[in-house]
């Protein structure tokens, strides 16, 4: 299984496999670092790193700096 | 001929006003689920059946938007050979075409932009019309004909997909969500219906995003606070009235449902979730799913309404605790991102009423109000000036409305004989009503946060053309006199001639 397309981390997990009759024919992936989810049949542009906007992706120790939607109170 | 007067009518209120109480909700079909919308659209080929097997990326997104390129007349498209989800069924472009908004409010799908919004400003008005709100058992709501408690799997129940290329995951665009306020939860006008961007981030967890000044964020606040339970019931694939409507501003205290039903003129029929919201009983799929106390979640990015994305966020979380669904569901989604898309379409008359509503309270000279560009970052608005400098003051109130607070950047100001809906006419305004005096701008102003042309997030401009027509005590040129344009109910009758003729109809 290959790293995360966004972080590069390999806390990787198989959320799902899609099927036509007993056969896979694609496999939803799902980054616990930074919640990243692609399907592995997608376009280059979204799944393989090098080939990816180098914009969209995160350093997987920048996570929580990100902005907070709503503070919880608590 | 019947019809060219109407439309002449469209551009005085009380016409209109009279129009559409003689034809509020009587008489037009009868639309109660998404299904019977689909069948309207269908019957007026404004909704296909997409023919080939496609992948879930990027054919989905590029069908979309070549549909939604056809701004006038684009359909639904409904895929039903999704690779690897066989079976399964998604629609998108519901509301993606002008023809399928006039099909929804029951005018005929030619209806133009101006006659539409003339129609839905004498609903606004008329919004103390008695909603028809009918409770449905849950045992007999088709919602609840098939449903899983157990082992929930949102990838395998719904056929989700990546919107755009770049978004955080897979989205669903266009829920309607529905929850209660947490500290007063019998209240059926305090429960809000509100349409959210939700990320879906495991077999049973997605994030919803929101900011504090919506209902839902005040309530998850409020949650958060108390430490109370906070749950909600996510609705897919609606009455298309819903989305239409649940995305315009109402007071905190307004039911949703009792407006869209008031607004519609016809009944919605409701029922009752195994969380205990309130829901549209015909709805195609419900989530039900509870908050996660002081939990957030990294949300985004999403590809958004002005054409570029939101950022990274963390946002709140919710678990999942059933899936009720119609037989053959239909997810419905919405193709968003670089304009023109179905939410231009789907917000833009909602987004223009309310304005045109408050103007018109105090200047009565507001004859429309045309603010269908990005939720009305770009807005023309026409008025019969009153003397020079006249129409800037009108500019300035409707950038107090709280709505033009934020999103009002560019404000294009014209007379009342220029219909805001024909951009040749407002070009023609500018091109030769004005002057560089008359451009104000208003810098380092409060701006919605998702402007990308932002030096700052949450600033921005207001920036007012006044292409209105020079009156006392403006100074004139001598020598200029403007072609008086033959106008009127005589040349649109010459015009409805022309186009029978030109198609072969009689005279």
């Amino acid at each position: 299984m290959s790293d995360c397309p966004r972080c590069r981390t390999a806390e990787i997990r198989t959320e799902y496999q899609g099927r036509e009759g007993k056969q896979v024919v694609w496999t939803v992936l799902h980054c616990m670092r930074c919640s990243f989810t692609w399907r592995d049949i997608e376009p280059p542009d979204t799944t393989v790193p090098e080939k990816r906007d180098p914009f969209f992706n995160l350093n997987p120790d920048e996570i929580e700096k990100f902005p907070v939607v709503l503070p919880p109170s608590n | 001929m019947e019809k060219a007067a109407a439309r002449e009518n469209g551009s005085s209120i009380a016409a209109a006003n009279t129009a559409a109480n003689a034809s509020a909700g009587k008489g037009r079909r009868r639309i109660a689920s998404l299904r019977d919308f689909i069948d309207l659209l269908t019957e007026n080929h404004q909704c296909i059946t997409w023919p080939d097997p496609i992948n879930p990326e990027p054919d989905i997104r590029n069908v979309a938007v070549a549909s939604g390129n056809d701004v006038q007349g684009g359909p639904a498209v409904l895929f039903d050979k999704i690779r690897g989800y066989p079976g399964k069924r998604v629609i998108t472009g519901v509301h993606g075409s002008w023809a399928n908004i006039a099909l929804l409010l029951g005018h005929p799908k030619d209806t133009s932009i101006k006659e539409l919004f003339y129609d839905m400003a004498s609903r606004w008005g008329a919004r103390g019309a008695k909603p028809e709100l009918i409770w449905v058992k849950p045992e007999d709501a088709p919602v609840n004909e098939t449903r899983v408690e157990k082992n929930i799997n949102l990838y395998d129940l719904i056929p989700l997909y990546r919107i755009n290329e770049f978004d955080g995951g897979f989205y669903m665009g266009k829920a309607a969500v529905v929850s209660r306020d947490p500290r007063d939860p019998e209240d059926f006008n305090k429960q809000n219906v509100g349409i959210y961007r939700l990320q879906v981030h495991g077999p049973d967890v997605f994030s919803l995003m929101t900011i504090p000044a919506h209902d839902i964020g005040r309530q998850i606040l409020t949650a958060e606070k108390d430490g109370r339970p906070f749950k909600i019931s996510v609705m897919l694939g609606n009455h298309p009235a819903i989305a239409m409507f649940a995305a315009t501003p109402l007071s905190y205290d307004e039911s949703e449902f009792a407006y869209a039903s008031a607004m519609m003129g016809q009944p919605i029929e409701l029922t009752q979730s195994g969380n205990g919201m309130d829901i549209l009983a015909s709805t195609e799929i419900v989530i039900e799913a509870e908050l996660q106390l002081g939990q957030r979640i990294p949300e985004g990015p999403f590809g958004e309404f002005p054409g570029s994305y939101s950022g990274v966020r963390r946002a709140p979380v919710f678990k999942v605790t059933a899936v009720s669904q119609r037989r053959d569901a239909i997810f419905e989604n919405i193709y968003i991102g670089k304009g023109w898309t179905e939410h231009d379409t789907l917000i833009g008359l909602s987004t223009s009423v309310p304005i045109y509503s408050v103007l018109r309270d105090q200047f009565p000279e507001v004859k429309a109000v045309n603010a269908l560009y990005h939720h009305g970052m770009s807005a023309i608005i026409s008025v019969k000036n009153r003397y020079g400098g006249f129409a800037r003051s009108v500019a300035l109130r409707a950038l107090g409305h709280p709505h033009g607070l934020f999103y009002l950047k560019n404000l294009i100001m014209v007379d009342e004989e220029i219909d805001p809906f024909d951009l040749n006419q407002v070009m023609w305004a500018i091109s030769v009503r004005t002057r560089a005096s008359d451009i104000l701008v208003l810098p380092n102003m409060a701006m919605v946060p998702i402007d990308p042309a932002a030096e700052v997030a949450g600033k921005g401009h207001h920036l007012i053309i006044d292409a209105t027509t020079y009156m006392p005590p403006d100074i004139i040129g001598p020598d200029v006199k403007l072609v008086r344009r033959p106008a009127g109910e005589h040349i649109d009758a010459l015009m409805s001639q022309l186009r029978a003729i030109q198609e072969g109809g009689d005279r």
